[in-house]
């Protein structure tokens, strides 16, 4: 008989294979999905990828895509073949996380106040202060609790010995964790048995452990705090996800023109009145918030939130000025930060990056411009990139100009090549896809994270960027305990 | 000098609007650094709305107000009673991050080609507060004072290239020539007693620059507008920032299909 998995080629010579290893053995962890898989025919396949596909369109799941032609909205494109991680592997990112979240929080406060890591030279002064996304009307605001960082969506990817490493803390408003919640809903409807023969560790109390978080760091002496999300509308890539979270966690979705502040506290416009709101989801960028503080034309936000939020009058999560920890030049300094602040090795490592601010990093990557990955400090959703293996020359003599133009808002990394997963075609062919992994930490009282996370892959053959912006798809992330 | 500042803010409308937002930053400079007084400040706003405060990054006393209902004006007046200081030295704060705002580029502030140009004479070797001086002589001479040339978005390209503007637009080129020079220097907001311009006595705000002279002179405050040039017991400072965007006397928001209309009054007066 012809098993499933027969056909694929994981190349484990070039890539780390999450399901082969090596030897073209499986790795024990996926075991049961393969003998389960080996049981399918093609037709079985076929009904089960109808099934999910019945599912996200009943459900309304999709996302917008920029820079074509007017609002395409498509169907975010999903792999059924899960990605499973084991409970010691998935233990080792919980931890690195957590270790990640607190030094950055500890960092945010401090750049907001006494900025001891600046003076005691660890990070040069003018890369945090220099930056446009460190506010400087917040420093002296310390947020309820001291927390800056409510919620975050870290891209974590695998090297080609399969360690697990950080890409990216997005630490603003990362998106996404919709896609998580219902990607296992269709799975459960698509795959029951296979969830009775895994211990699959459930993620559906994402949105009530994300209200726990919300309602605890509420302004002081708030008992039973209002709190809403606030979405810039409709037209915004991740509209979807901001209504979805709204809905499951029970709370009003409101855009800017939904709230108004008087005598600084802030009410949402409701059948009843004037309610007071207590706690902002907000997922409109700090310079979109107020129009009245940052920039004047934005109709998106709300007129004198701000000073409230100053006032510790209402809580914004995630709070304002946390760009300054995900800027990517910061992003070298991390595992500085974990030292500085927590005096401990850090658990997760970076991608080796390169700041062409340093002349000698400079040099550097002019001459390896072919071989590099160029990213914009400050740009997300891959944008503003240069993968150096699969750009033309003219691509890298115009990034080469911007770099030295500008040295300050770019930072080079190695080629790496994500860890493969085997992804499904045409219901019937497996091939590798890299992937990455963003799991979503929650950090209130506590931190909290959903075991497992939005699993992206690069549905592209061959393609290393795995943001749905640009092609990529996802699957889903299962924990499981052996 | 101990002299009293009214200063009325009236925005006007063609039509109701509603939920205005407003922070206005008129409380004269008070802070223990500072080598004037501010005795008393009252702010008296039309429709009588809460007033709340707070003190922004650059240590200016903000005061901040909104009222929902529909209305058709928003008036203020602010009074204040100030002693006035010989001027220099202000303040001697030499934060890093301080010092660093007051040497780069800002939104008005910008090193364009032309001020390259027009500071290539200049020596970056002489003594900050010397350089400073002959910054401010050379612009007061070569500039020409001109309202209506120039609005309040005018950077100070826009200016170097017109040659002409007022107070602020003068003060923007300041900066951007002593900032080019890695002078720190910054803008401030304030009021000059005995009119603020060349041309005669039209009172209004007034706007100058302080330039940094090191930690054992502190920051010292030079007006290019004025050929006197050195900031004396006739000048009042509200506060200071990176440039104009920092310090505006009022900003504000409001919703409403409207056309605005802005008048302003300063007055200033001598009570001792």
């Amino acid at each position: 008989m012809k098993r499933f998995f027969d056909g694929y080629h994981p190349e484990a010579s070039r890539f780390f294979d999450e399901v082969m290893t090596g030897e073209g053995s499986p790795r024990p962890h996926y075991d049961k999905l393969l003998s389960r898989f080996g049981q399918f025919s093609v037709d079985d396949i076929k009904a089960r990828r109808e099934m999910v596909n019945i599912y996200f369109r009943n459900q309304g799941i999709t996302f917008t895509v920029y820079g074509l032609e007017e609002g395409i909205e498509r169907l975010f494109p999903f792999d059924l073949i899960p990605r499973v991680l084991p409970s010691e592997e998935w233990a080792l990112i919980e931890k690195g996380l957590t270790q990640r979240i607190t030094a950055l929080n500890l960092f945010l406060h401090d750049i907001y106040h006494t900025q001891n890591i600046l003076r005691d030279r660890v990070i040069p002064p003018e890369l945090v202060l220099g930056s446009s996304h460190f506010r400087r009307e917040f420093v002296g605001v310390t947020p309820p609790r001291g927390i800056y960082i409510h919620i975050t969506g870290s891209d974590i990817i695998r090297d080609g010995e399969g360690n697990y490493l950080v890409l990216e803390d997005n630490l603003r408003t990362p998106s996404g964790v919709s896609y998580m919640l219902q990607n296992r809903q269709a799975m459960k409807r698509a795959f029951p048995v296979l969830f009775e023969k895994y211990k699959v560790r459930p993620v559906e109390n994402y949105p009530q452990e994300l209200l726990r978080t919300l309602q605890e760091v509420a302004p002081q002496g708030r008992s039973n705090p209002n709190v809403v999300v606030l979405t810039p509308g409709i037209y915004n890539s991740a509209y979807f996800e901001h209504s979805f979270l709204a809905r499951q966690m029970g709370v009003e979705l409101t855009e800017g023109r939904d709230l108004v502040v008087n005598d600084n506290m802030v009410y949402a416009r409701t059948t009843r009145g004037l309610e007071r709101v207590d706690v902002i989801y907000r997922r409109i960028d700090d310079d979109y918030i107020d129009p009245l503080m940052f920039r004047p034309d934005s109709k998106l936000g709300v007129a004198g939130l701000i000073n409230a939020y100053r006032k510790g009058n209402v809580t914004l999560a995630n709070a304002i000025g946390t760009g300054i920890a995900d800027d990517k030049v910061i992003y070298s300094f991390v595992p500085k930060i974990i030292r500085y602040y927590l005096g401990e090795d850090p658990i997760l490592q970076n991608v080796p990056t390169w700041l062409p601010g340093n002349p000698s990093d400079l040099k550097y990557i002019l001459e390896h411009l072919d071989t590099l990955v160029v990213k914009a400090a400050n740009e997300s959703g891959g944008y503003g990139m240069l993968i150096g293996p699969e750009s033309t020359t003219e691509e890298q003599e115009r990034f080469a100009e911007l770099i030295v133009k500008n040295p300050r808002n770019y930072i080079a990394q190695p080629t790496i090549s994500l860890s493969r997963h085997p992804s499904l075609f045409n219901d019937s062919e497996l091939y590798g896809c890299h992937i990455d992994l963003r799991p979503y930490v929650l950090n209130g009282k506590t931190t909290t994270i959903v075991p497992g996370g939005l699993t992206r892959v690069a549905l592209k053959r061959g393609s290393l960027v795995v943001n749905s912006s640009q092609g990529g798809g996802s699957k889903d992330t299962w924990v499981v305990d052996e | 000098m101990i002299l009293k500042v009214e200063h009325r803010t009236l925005f006007a409308y063609s039509s109701p609007i509603y939920e205005t937002a407003t922070e206005v930053r008129l409380h004269p400079d008070s802070s223990q650094s500072s080598s004037q007084r501010c005795s008393s400040f009252t702010l008296d706003i039309e429709h009588t709305p809460n007033i709340f405060e707070y003190t922004d990054f650059y240590g200016n006393k903000v005061h901040h107000f909104n009222i929902l209902q529909s209305h058709d004006r928003v008036s203020i007046l602010a009074t204040s009673i100030v002693e006035t200081g010989k001027g220099t030295p202000l303040s001697s704060d030499n934060e890093a991050i301080l010092l660093m705002d007051f040497s780069a580029e800002s939104r008005f502030v910008h090193f364009d080609p032309a001020i390259r140009e027009f500071t290539a004479d200049f020596s970056p070797q002489m003594p900050p507060l010397q350089l400073g001086e002959a910054i401010c002589r050379k612009i007061n001479d070569s500039f020409i004072y001109e309202p209506g040339v120039t609005d309040v978005h005018s950077t100070s390209a826009v200016v170097m290239a017109l040659g002409r503007g007022v107070c602020q637009d003068f003060a923007h080129i300041m900066l951007a020539a002593c900032r080019s020079l890695h002078i720190p220097a910054r803008y401030v907001s304030g009021y000059l007693f005995g009119g603020s311009t060349p041309l005669g006595h039209d009172e209004a705000s007034h706007a100058w620059c302080e330039i940094y002279g090191g930690p054992e002179t502190g920051w010292v405050g030079m007006d290019p507008t004025h050929s006197t040039l050195f900031v004396d017991e006739r000048y009042i400072k509200i506060g200071s920032g990176r440039d104009y965007a920092d310090v505006p006397p009022v900003r504000g928001t409001w919703k409403g299909n409207a056309e605005e209309t802005l008048s302003v009054s300063v007055r200033v007066s001598s009570i001792s």
